[in-house]
């Protein structure tokens, strides 16, 4: 699973990258200063499993598309 | 417009433009003499816009700090419906010779029990809540304030207690919305700045010094006499820690690439020197009376709390209305960026407008011919809320 790194970058820029690259790979792992709620609502709402967990300060949120 | 008020924040939010709208106009007209509405221009501004905009803000902060989703979805949906017509039956109340402010104060207590029942709620389902950031501290303590604040006026207002407008004021600005400005700025200011808080150490000494001191000062009105002198003091000092903690955030290095300062934490670093000067003119101004309350109120309410919402709006409203209607489109379609959901040169416009404006208006109970800035500022904060809600247009 390929895991993209967004700390640092502009917070209004983020959904968008996330979603591109999930409509390319299908699944990715990014990496998060703070638990994206509202990013994961959506990707929920659009067929997508999340799994977020934190360690060191920092969010790793595992992104796949629900099975059936 | 109708899809994006299904979000519970941006309902609160969308309401609160809306009291502002009212409370701005009233205000402009009574300061420039066409009548008398300082009560309901208090009440609408310091009291519905401030609290529907924290009520939203915290219903869309919280879940995300703590990582869980709201306790009683349907019961902050209730109480939204009940804070509004709290809040309208207050300014009716003010404005027809305080009748029906008994049964309209009621109804607003409720609503704030309710909205501090679903805060507490949401943070106590998760179980270390209180390290996954300060600012969870400082909404907490907020909340605590709003209920003990309203049911202190509510006990005057019913007369069970004696009541003092000064001690009524200060325990829901002082009390409910600084600590929710501290705890809002700790949190965003470093996240929109793409910077690391410079100590979180300093943050908690600060919300101890901070709840001291404004209990401190509650207690010592309406007398002012020592402890309220020496609680304010406190409070002085803790605002100037709070302040140095997000200047050295402000300017120590970024995560990533150096990026154009965001204008949410532009508004909110402006909004910062605000609060400085507004804290200190409040403190010259019980101890030496200058440069009186006038100054001190406009500076604080308006410049820091207020200049910190716009900021935070710049970043909640595009965002959501951004992941609302244009999330499923990526891939399939050209959607715009969440950036360009608001235009760029009206928010730098405003920013300029609102600082200068409101740097002039704060002074002119010393300088009366500076009220003329009263207009501008009016006109800013106006074209702001029908910003805001055309990006939930857009």
């Amino acid at each position: 699973m390929e895991t993209l790194d967004v700390r640092g970058l502009p917070h209004s820029e983020r959904p968008q990258l996330i979603l591109k690259k999930l409509e390319e790979l299908g699944e990715l792992e990014i990496l998060v200063e703070v638990k994206p709620v509202p990013v994961i609502t959506m990707l929920e709402s659009k067929g997508y499993t999340c799994e977020a967990e934190q360690s060191q300060g920092v969010w790793r949120v595992k992104i796949r598309k629900k099975q059936g | 417009m109708r899809r994006m008020l299904k979000l519970l924040p941006i309902r609160f939010l969308s309401a609160a433009l809306i009291y502002l709208v009212a409370g701005i106009t009233l205000g402009t007209l009574d300061a420039l003499g066409y009548g008398s509405f300082k009560s309901v221009h208090s009440h609408l501004l310091a009291g519905a816009f401030f609290t529907l905009v924290i009520m939203g803000s915290m219903y869309q902060l919280l879940p995300t700090i703590i990582g869980a989703e709201l306790k009683h979805r349907s019961l902050a949906e209730f109480q939204f419906i009940l804070a509004n017509l709290g809040f309208i039956s207050l300014a009716y109340s003010f404005l027809s010779n305080y009748s029906f402010l008994k049964v309209a104060g009621l109804i607003a207590f409720i609503s704030f029990i309710l909205f501090a029942f679903e805060i507490f709620a949401t943070a106590l389902s998760v179980k270390d809540f209180y390290r996954r950031s300060l600012a969870i501290w400082f909404f907490l303590a907020a909340v605590v304030y709003l209920v003990v604040g309203s049911a202190y006026a509510l006990a005057g207002v019913l007369g069970i207690t004696s009541f003092s407008a000064a001690r009524h004021a200060h325990i829901l600005t002082l009390g409910f919305v600084a600590m929710t400005n501290f705890g809002g700025l700790y949190e965003l200011f470093p996240m929109l700045s793409l910077k690391k808080l410079h100590s979180r150490r300093l943050g908690e000494v600060h919300f101890f010094i901070a709840n001291i001191a404004a209990i401190g000062m509650f207690l010592g009105f309406p007398e002012r006499g020592n402890l309220f002198i020496l609680s304010s003091l406190l409070f002085l000092a803790g605002f100037y820690l709070f302040a140095y903690n997000l200047t050295r955030t402000y300017f120590s290095k970024s995560h990533g690439p150096e990026v154009e300062m965001d204008i949410s934490a532009r508004f909110m670093a402006y909004a910062l020197a605000f609060g400085v000067a507004g804290v200190t003119a409040g403190f010259t101004s019980a101890t030496l009376g200058f440069p009186g309350s006038f100054t001190h109120v406009h500076l604080i309410l308006t410049g820091w709390v207020g200049l910190t919402i716009v900021g935070a709006m710049y970043h909640i409203v595009p965002m959501l209305t951004w992941l609302e209607k244009y999330s499923t489109k990526v891939g399939q379609e050209g959607v715009p960026l969440i950036q360009d959901l608001y235009n760029k040169p009206l928010a730098k416009a405003l920013f300029i407008t609102l600082n200068t404006t409101l740097a002039l208006f704060a002074f002119s109970s010393l300088l009366p011919a500076l009220s003329i800035f009263a207009v501008p500022l009016a006109i800013a904060f106006l074209v702001f809320a029908v910003e805001m809600l055309l990006v939930l247009g857009r």
